[in-house]
């Protein structure tokens, strides 16, 4: 499997995730939404994690671009990362305008985001580094 | 490898710019239209170049410069003067050639000012785009539909060329003026961009494989497939037609569920394209609703990208930039004002169909339309503004 493959459908799993806790709240079910968020926080924590603490060091090393593509996703991780612990927050106080507002908001960093790793890092990735052990740490993590 | 960086995005500013002008544009042409509905008259030459060339090709433009760098890594290196020329040809040669409609002077220095516009913005591109290495479906879509634009301004000229004596008139360069141009340039560039966005944004099923791969080079072939003569350009219109149902049935299925007016513009805009292919086939008796239909795909996806990128955009660039208050996406454009222009949007479509069966009443949507024209302007500008208010 290509890294491309392997991240890419974890891309989308988060994104079902997402779609999943919006659902939710559209609806008013306050009772579940704390549960699927958890899910969608866990999956896509776990995926910026296996990204930052193995994919891109071994991108850097290899190519030996340090300040390039990688430092952008590991910021724009950190945007993402402020956004979900505020949209936790929302839940927590039940505050749907201010959810979906935020909610939104992130989608689209993220899918930007997304499109920039599946159609120039991950393709990078798989040219230059040796992807299956890649995918095992990951896969450890 | 080299110059390959994702930080790129290129500023605020120049996306703005192109979609202020489109915005703009869009004023002149519910002022045109309410004029020709005063006036009991329609020349179309003229509305149908303020439609592509005022709004269309400027709001193309500034989308491209933006997404370049985001699905291709095609990074425009000191995009500013770059887009500052690109602006510039396009302004001044535009409004020029537009005049030249109307008054009959002109319209030489316009037609060449446009070109040249023209001409440089797509080598830009298709220079970038070509240097990268890259047969996903979106950049791949781009290429194709900036080599239509490059064939079809070229008919144009031609066509210019011949209104003067130099070239002789031929029906079949103003065919492939219009055909390339509409269904080569606007058509492939809005469906390839569909085949990333749908997807991703709306949580949707992706397009077929076979399809989204194979769809720029079979468009280009039925296009000029379709010079030979009506019936064959069927092919080009069961290719409009499969991707406008591909990508209903998608956003019907889609996974995010939120109530999101920017996927009425969607749907309105894919509605329509299915209508206007069907007035394409009778073009000989219609060609006017088929015109007016496509304006209608075309402007409906524009305003829904357009309400979507500026407000991201926006919040993407003052976060980046580290400024204290950041605005959200909702609190750029709220999503009251995105309602409120689809239903000024919608009910401009749904009048002006109502006075073309009735052939009268036309100043009523006119009126219509240019109220949200002018609301549209004024969410634009002023959800841009919130950047350059918040700048330290
Ligand atoms: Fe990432
Ligand atoms: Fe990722």
């Amino acid at each position: 499997m290509s890294v491309k493959t392997y991240l890419t459908e974890e891309h989308r799993q988060c994104d079902e995730l997402y779609a999943k806790v919006e659902k939710l709240i559209q609806e008013d079910n306050w009772d579940n939404v704390l549960e699927a968020f958890d899910a969608f926080k866990k999956a896509t924590l776990l995926h910026f994690k296996k990204e930052e603490d193995i994919l891109f060091p071994a991108f850097e090393e290899t190519t030996g671009i340090v300040m390039g593509p990688t430092q952008v996703m590991r910021m724009e991780h950190t945007q993402a990362k402020e956004l979900i612990d505020r949209m936790e927050k929302a839940i927590k106080e039940r505050n749907k305008n201010t959810f979906l507002s935020l909610g939104d908001t992130f989608m689209v960093l993220i899918q930007q985001h997304n499109m920039k790793e599946e159609q120039i890092l991950y393709p990078m990735c798989d040219q230059h580094l040796i992807i299956s052990d890649i995918i095992e740490s990951m896969e450890r993590l | 490898m080299t110059g390959l960086s994702l930080q790129q995005a290129p500023p605020f500013i120049i996306v703005f710019g192109f979609f202020l002008t489109a915005c703009l544009f869009g004023l002149v042409i519910s002022l045109t239209e309410l004029y020709m509905a005063l006036e009991h008259s329609l020349f179309l030459p003229l509305l149908v170049h303020l439609y592509t060339l005022g709004f269309a090709l400027f709001t193309m433009f500034g989308a491209l410069f933006q997404m370049l760098p985001v699905v291709a890594g095609a990074v425009i290196k000191s995009p500013k003067p770059k887009a500052f020329i690109s602006l510039f040809l396009l302004i001044t040669g535009i409004p020029t050639f537009i005049y030249s409609f109307i008054f009959g002077k002109f319209m030489l220095l316009g037609a060449f000012l446009t070109y040249t516009g023209i001409l440089y913005t797509s080598f830009l591109m298709l220079y970038h785009l070509l240097k990268i290495k890259s047969f996903m479906p979106t950049p791949k879509g781009m290429k194709f539909s900036l080599v239509f634009l490059l064939l079809g301004a070229t008919a144009g000229l031609c066509r210019v060329l011949s209104y003067y004596g130099y070239l002789p008139i031929s029906d079949k360069v103003l065919y492939f003026h219009y055909t390339s141009l509409l269904f080569g340039w606007i058509g492939l560039l809005i469906s390839s961009v569909s085949f990333q966005v749908v997807e991703m944004f709306f949580v949707a099923e992706s397009y077929p494989k076979h399809f989204s791969e194979n769809y720029p080079l079979l468009v280009s072939l039925s296009i000029f497939l379709s010079i030979i003569g009506n019936f064959f350009s069927l092919p080009l219109l069961f290719l409009f037609f499969a991707y406008s149902f591909l990508t209903i049935k998608r956003l019907i299925a889609r996974k995010r569920k939120i109530k999101d007016y920017t996927l009425y513009f969607w749907y309105l805009g894919q509605i329509s394209l299915i209508i206007s292919l069907v007035f394409f086939a009778l073009r000989e008796t219609l060609f006017l609703p088929f015109l007016f239909f496509y304006a209608v795909f075309f402007t409906s996806i524009i305003m829904g990208m357009m309400y979507r990128i500026i407000p991201f955009l926006v919040w993407f660039h003052s976060s980046n930039e580290g400024r204290k208050e950041v605005p959200l996406m909702s609190e750029v454009v709220p999503p009251e004002r995105i309602k409120g222009n689809f239903y000024l949007h919608l009910v401009w479509v749904l009048l002006s169909i109502f006075a073309y069966i009735l052939d009268k009443g036309y100043l009523v949507p006119s009126t219509v339309h240019l109220v949200s024209s002018v609301f549209l302007l004024y969410n634009i500008c002023r959800g841009g503004m919130l950047y350059f208010k918040t700048q330290p």
